[in-house]
């Protein structure tokens, strides 16, 4: 193998351990590359007879905090590209098999006959605790930095790489579709209790405790390809779906005024996959995320809360001459820190509640 | 085009849809028998002549699976010849059966036909054949999709029904329709249930309270106040109509529906079958229609459909006797009165729903043949049909005597 981002090495118990340590990074980002290596892994770990099984881990503090969004960005425009060049059609043909393949892969590795572990620590978020979701065995250290989750939600986005199917057959609907909703960052003690992963372990021991679980588990599959798997929460159409999804629907739009595709995609997605078996689910799953990926909500999403994040925060591009107005959120983002001068309201009392909300720099100023 | 007479009609008694309702002994096979047998019975049919039985049932599942109206059609001993089909629009399937019968009829292709409905509430129980528009989200959403209570009360609250007149509403069905048992008004139409020797399980609607007045009402507790909060239906209701500001929850046990087990039978044909069988028809059909109406409203069709049918029928509502529609929720008919401004002496003179009980599928047919019993009872001429209908929809028939 020819590895750059993974370190590779088999112990005398034919169990291999998988180290991810992208070089000249501070964190490890999942790329074409990385895929290509994963790729090649799993490949080696399946031909190799002497190999049993394989343990994932990270080489820096952290695990990885998932996609690498430009990607995502770079395969929209080139998506662009190809429906003006070939057509509408072939674009989308392009686009769908190229935003499925990271889910294709890590089903590939769920299924390919030997057990994969992940032993976590640090931050694990997005497409990387999608890897740990897919492998048979999930062992998160204890430490306070470490997190998992599908934060994919907050930038429009959901988890397009097996996310939505994996959460939603691992605990009951109603959790796992607020789970997805909320794409809050979970800390250890919680991802065990919800049933996201199997044990939590000191920092130092988690390679060793999965690769003691290999050894015990030698023909690993995941609980939704064993003869007998039932549905957390049972059917979609049954009495108990009655009482999860019409509520669903509503408080979705409670919540989103229907103004939130990748929400409403999550909803479809979880609401069809449970009604197939685990390819298709994916299939289907893969479908909703090309779709939201091409929505202008997600791409503006993407940019003003991930890609521009940085100049947003630090009021990049707010004309110098507007002050502050109104006492919320949207007044807050504007602020420029070093911004000194009025904020203005519709009256005086209401000037003053923006200058209290701001805070100090400024002094209010009735329109 | 050919005319569609109704030439006969009959109902069974509405039993209590609940374990120990009379009825609940009696699989929905039975009562859907129980209907047909008496139509073609009393009407001396002869075997094989009816083209088709048309029954409405909403929850064709369990017992009452597979087609329902094929297996009663031989089990009243019809005929192998007789065909069946089973549908469903929710709460106006009955009518739409007696309509899809009459609609063959008129086109020429059919001579006579039964059309009709049953549902065993207390046995295959509301919802058990599942509830797509709420449940899949890719139409649930959209839809605005709500349970029918908490539409029922944003249509209070959007039109301005208060808790009063809701109650008053539901104790005017119980009086009304105590006083017509009282008074024999239903007996020409009512089939007992019987049993397999012979002995008779019901007889009369189980579900009546003639002493319901407004202070038991008013000490019921809201049914749909906790449904509509927690599962967010309320914000659903008033997303879809914003000037709403909060839902009032104003229906209970009492202005609601009764949940109820029965069956129903229309007999409905041309005028030259009417001759072979020897019948005189009862009614013509005059024309029908159905719409889909405001989806977050769920249950104010029967107004949209009204006027579609005023408009492909050239009539008003002046020329309209009587009126019934169905008692799904006391707000329904209120809304409905209100926006054709009419007498309420006009409308559901025998009581409703409320009183009676609302077996799903068989209940458009059995409000089709009470007010044709109750325009001839008064020698009046003109009666208009409507139901609200799940997932905004409506029914509605004129018919007219002859
Ligand atoms: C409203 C609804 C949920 C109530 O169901 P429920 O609580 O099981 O109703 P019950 O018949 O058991 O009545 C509840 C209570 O109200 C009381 N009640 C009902 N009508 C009453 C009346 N007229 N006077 C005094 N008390 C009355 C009952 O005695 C009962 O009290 P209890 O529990 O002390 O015996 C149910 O009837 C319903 O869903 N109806 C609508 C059906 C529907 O949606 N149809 C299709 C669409 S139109």
């Amino acid at each position: 193998m020819n590895l750059t981002h993974f370190r590779f090495e088999t112990d005398a118990d034919g169990i291999a351990l998988a180290t991810w340590d992208s070089p000249g990074k501070s964190m490890n980002v999942i790329d074409q590359n990385v895929m290509a290596e994963l790729n090649q892994i799993i490949d080696h770990v399946v031909a190799t007879e002497a190999i049993k099984g394989c343990v994932i881990t990270s080489g820096k503090e952290a695990f990885s905090g998932g996609a690498d969004l430009t990607m995502l960005q770079g395969l929209g425009m080139e998506y662009a590209k190809l429906v003006k060049t070939k057509g509408e059609e072939p674009a989308m043909a392009f686009f769908f098999e190229a935003t499925a393949r990271l889910s294709l892969l890590y089903r590939k590795l769920e299924t390919c006959g030997k057990p994969f572990a992940a032993a976590v620590h640090g931050t694990c978020l997005g497409g990387a605790f999608e890897l740990a979701l897919s492998c048979h065995f999930r062992i998160l250290s204890d430490s306070d930095k470490t997190r998992v989750g599908l934060p994919e939600i907050k930038v429009g986005l959901f988890p397009g790489a097996g996310g939505t199917q994996r959460v939603a057959r691992l605990m009951q609907t109603g959790d796992a579709l607020q789970m997805l909703f909320k794409g809050d960052q979970i800390k250890p003690a919680a991802a065990r209790s919800m049933g996201l992963v199997h044990a939590v372990g000191p920092r130092d021991q988690i390679v060793q405790a999965a690769k003691e679980w290999i050894k015990a588990n030698p023909n690993a599959k995941a609980p939704w390809d064993m003869e007998g798997y039932k549905l957390p929460s049972n059917k979609v159409h049954s009495p108990a779906g009655m009482m999860i999804w019409p509520p669903a629907n509503a408080i979705y739009r409670r919540e989103t005024s229907d103004n939130y595709p990748a929400a409403k995609a999550i909803l479809k997605a979880v609401y069809e996959g449970l009604q197939l078996p685990m390819d298709l689910a994916l299939r289907v799953e893969s479908r909703y995320f090309a779709q939201i990926l091409r929505t202008p909500e997600a791409a503006a999403m993407i940019r003003s809360l991930f890609l521009s994040k940085g100049e947003l925060e630090k009021g990049a591009r707010r004309p110098a001459d507007i002050p502050p107005t109104g006492q919320g959120l949207f007044a807050q983002a504007d602020v420029r820190p070093d911004h000194e001068g009025p904020c203005q309201d519709r009256g005086p009392r209401c000037a003053a509640r923006t200058h209290h909300a701001i805070g100090g720099l400024f002094h209010a100023q009735g329109l | 085009m050919a005319d569609a007479f109704v030439y006969d009609h009959v109902r069974t008694p509405r039993g209590k849809g609940k374990a120990d309702g009379s009825l609940h002994e009696v699989t929905a096979l039975r009562l859907a028998e129980t209907a047909l047998r008496a139509i073609a019975t009393r009407n001396n049919l002869e075997k094989g002549s009816v083209e088709d039985v048309i029954l409405g049932c909403v929850d064709p599942v369990g017992e009452a699976s597979g087609d329902i109206a094929r297996s009663a059609a031989i089990a009243a001993d019809y005929g192998f010849q007789v065909p069946g089909i089973q549908i469903n629009r929710f709460c106006a399937s009955g009518l739409d059966a007696v309509a899809a019968g009459a609609a063959q009829v008129m086109a020429g292709q059919k001579d006579l036909v039964v059309g009709g409905g049953v549902e065993s509430m207390s046995r295959v129980g509301m919802g058990a054949s599942g509830m797509l528009p709420a449940v899949d989200p890719s139409v649930a959403i959209p839809s605005y999709f709500s349970p029918q209570g908490v539409a029922a009360d944003l249509i209070a609250t959007k039109y301005g029904f208060t808790r009063d007149d809701v109650d008053a509403l539901a104790v005017a069905s119980h009086k009304k329709a105590a006083a017509a048992w009282a008074e024999g008004r239903f007996a020409k139409s009512v089939v007992p249930v019987k049993d397999v020797n012979g002995l008779t399980i019901l007889a009369k609607d189980e579900t009546i309270r003639p002493n319901t007045d407004m202070q038991t009402l008013g000490g019921l507790k809201a049914s749909f106040a906790m449904m509509g909060e927690q599962g967010g239906f309320n914000a659903v209701a008033i997303q879809g109509h914003p000037e709403v500001e909060k839902i009032n929850h104003v229906h209970h046990a009492g202005n609601s529906s009764g949940i109820v087990d029965g069956a129903a039978a229309v007999l409905v044909g041309n005028k030259a079958a009417g001759r072979k069988a020897g019948l005189k028809p009862r009614a013509r059909i005059r024309g029908f229609a159905t719409i889909g109406s405001d989806l977050a409203l769920v249950l104010t069709g029967p107004v949209d459909v009204t006027q579609r049918l005023f408009a492909r029928t050239g009539m008003t509502m002046k020329d309209i006797d009587l009126i019934e529609i169905n008692e799904a929720f006391s707000s329904v008919v209120l809304r409905y009165m209100q926006a054709f401004d009419i007498d309420p002496a006009k409308v559901n003179v025998n009581g409703g729903a409320i009183a009676m009980g609302h077996p799903l599928g068989a209940t458009g047919a059995m409000i089709l043949g009470t007010v044709i019993d109750e325009l001839e009872r008064r020698d009046l001429n003109t009666g208009l049909v409507t139901l609200c209908v799940a997932h905004g929809m409506g029914t509605a028939m004129i018919v007219e005597r002859v």
